[in-house]
């Protein structure tokens, strides 16, 4: 039985600080904040920091991975016009979420299109 | 985006109008975020080959498995079977070879038995050409081991879902790159000034002959062939000093005989597999991935912690 409640509580621990995500602020002031993604690596960490540099009211955005062997990645947003920081970054995660949408639609389009040519010039 | 080619083991696209971070994106998560099935367990029932078992073990694993199926599979660690693998989270397979006569048998992967027909080793024969490998000689199968009369190897696996990141032999590609577009712009009024030998040392210097000479004229025969590597516009500028000697205050100001740049919004992917997926799947299962990142996050947003 302790074994088992060992088991529970290791888990818990282990377990307890895995949020996918965490937003560090100062409660007053919801403009600057900086994100910890678990499980995150420069993949997603280069493509955000992009599109929220692409917003105009993103007066600041960095991204860095604290440490190689951890797999957290932080991102840091500080916003020029008082918009909050969090919504700034759902619009660059919808962005990229249109943004490969129309790549993934175009690929395979293309890819069908590619195919008929050949399957034609077979025949031919 | 534009295909420029497919082959059965290949594909060669272009993606324009995009920023290098995704394209890296793309690139990273082709690598190690598109999932597959591998070998991930072996239980040696007996093994009296020269290979030890950890090595035969290693080798299983980096068999490529046909992975069409990968995204049926769960993961194992998701699995709450009692007595794993299930149907749902792996796939077992036998191998059972013995030399009994003299001279040397080979064990290769079309001797990996599957329980489930749908994952099996990649392999050659003309019926299993779903995503055969070209240019390979009609063969078995990989080479795991060579045995010699008297020896037996009896083993069982199971194989299971992974990605890249865990280990390699989930990637399903052998190489995912991609390269800028170059652009080559040549300055046809002072290349006029030069001599034809001048011009031909220019066109010479390319390692992969993207110059050609027509009626005494420089001209770029294929821009696509281009490495970005500047030894036209280094030559071009040994050229320009040579000349210039004395004089040489007035050279910088002038525009260069040979400009090569890159054009930062296109891309050209080659993209090579192993053969556990077919090339247009793997790139359509990567941009899936990405999205299914992106989605998740935008779930997980609402229930932020605030520190």
């Amino acid at each position: 039985v302790d074994a088992r409640v060992e088991e529970v509580i290791e888990d818990e621990l282990l377990r307890g600080d895995n949020r996918k995500l965490k937003m560090l602020s100062n409660p007053n002031d919801d403009t600057i904040a900086t994100f910890i993604f678990t499980d995150e690596d420069h993949t997603l960490g280069n493509l955000l920091r992009y599109f929220l540099m692409k917003n105009r009211s993103v007066e600041f955005a960095g991204y860095n991975v604290p440490h190689p062997l951890e797999n957290k990645m932080h991102v840091r947003v500080q916003t020029c016009d008082g918009s909050p920081a969090l919504s700034c970054l759902k619009k660059a995660l919808r962005d990229i979420q249109d943004v490969c949408a129309v790549v993934k639609e175009s690929f395979n389009d293309r890819v069908d299109t590619y195919r008929n040519e050949n399957a034609n010039m077979k025949t031919d | 985006v534009d295909v420029l080619s497919v082959a059965n083991d290949s594909i060669v696209f272009k993606l324009s109008n995009c920023d290098v971070s995704i394209a890296n994106a793309l690139r990273r998560i082709l690598i190690s975020e598109v999932p597959t099935i591998a070998i991930d367990f072996v239980e040696v029932m007996e093994n009296s080959s020269v290979l030890h078992d950890g090595f035969l073990a290693h080798r299983l694993g980096l068999v490529p498995l046909l992975s069409d199926q990968a995204d049926e599979f769960k993961y194992a660690r998701d699995c709450n079977c009692d007595d794993p693998p299930c149907q749902a989270c792996g796939v077992r397979l036998t191998l059972d070879v013995e030399c009994s006569e003299a001279g040397v048998v080979e064990v290769t992967c079309g001797d990996l038995l599957s329980a489930y027909e749908v994952v099996r080793p990649v392999s050659q024969a003309s019926h299993d050409a779903v995503h055969a490998v070209e240019g390979e000689v009609e063969s078995r199968g990989i080479l795991l081991c060579k045995l010699v009369k008297g020896q037996k190897l009896k083993l069982e696996c199971v194989a299971k879902k992974g990605i890249g990141k865990e280990h390699a032999k989930w990637s399903p590609v052998s190489c995912a790159t991609f390269k800028y577009d170059p652009i080559v712009e040549l300055n046809h009024e002072r290349l006029a000034e030069l001599t034809l030998d001048e011009r031909q040392s220019i066109a010479k210097s390319c390692p992969t002959e993207v110059f050609d000479i027509e009626d005494g004229k420089l001209m770029v025969q294929d821009v696509a062939r281009c490495m970005l590597c500047n030894e036209c516009t280094r030559t071009a500028a040994q050229i320009t000093a040579a000349s210039a000697g004395g004089g040489g205050g007035g050279g910088g100001s002038r525009a260069p005989l040979v400009r090569i740049a890159k054009d930062e919004r296109q891309f050209t992917f080659t993209v090579e597999t192993v053969g556990s997926l077919a090339p247009k799947d793997v790139v359509h299962k990567a941009l899936q991935v990405l999205v299914g990142k992106v989605k998740h996050l935008l779930q997980e947003l609402p229930t932020v912690e605030i520190n």
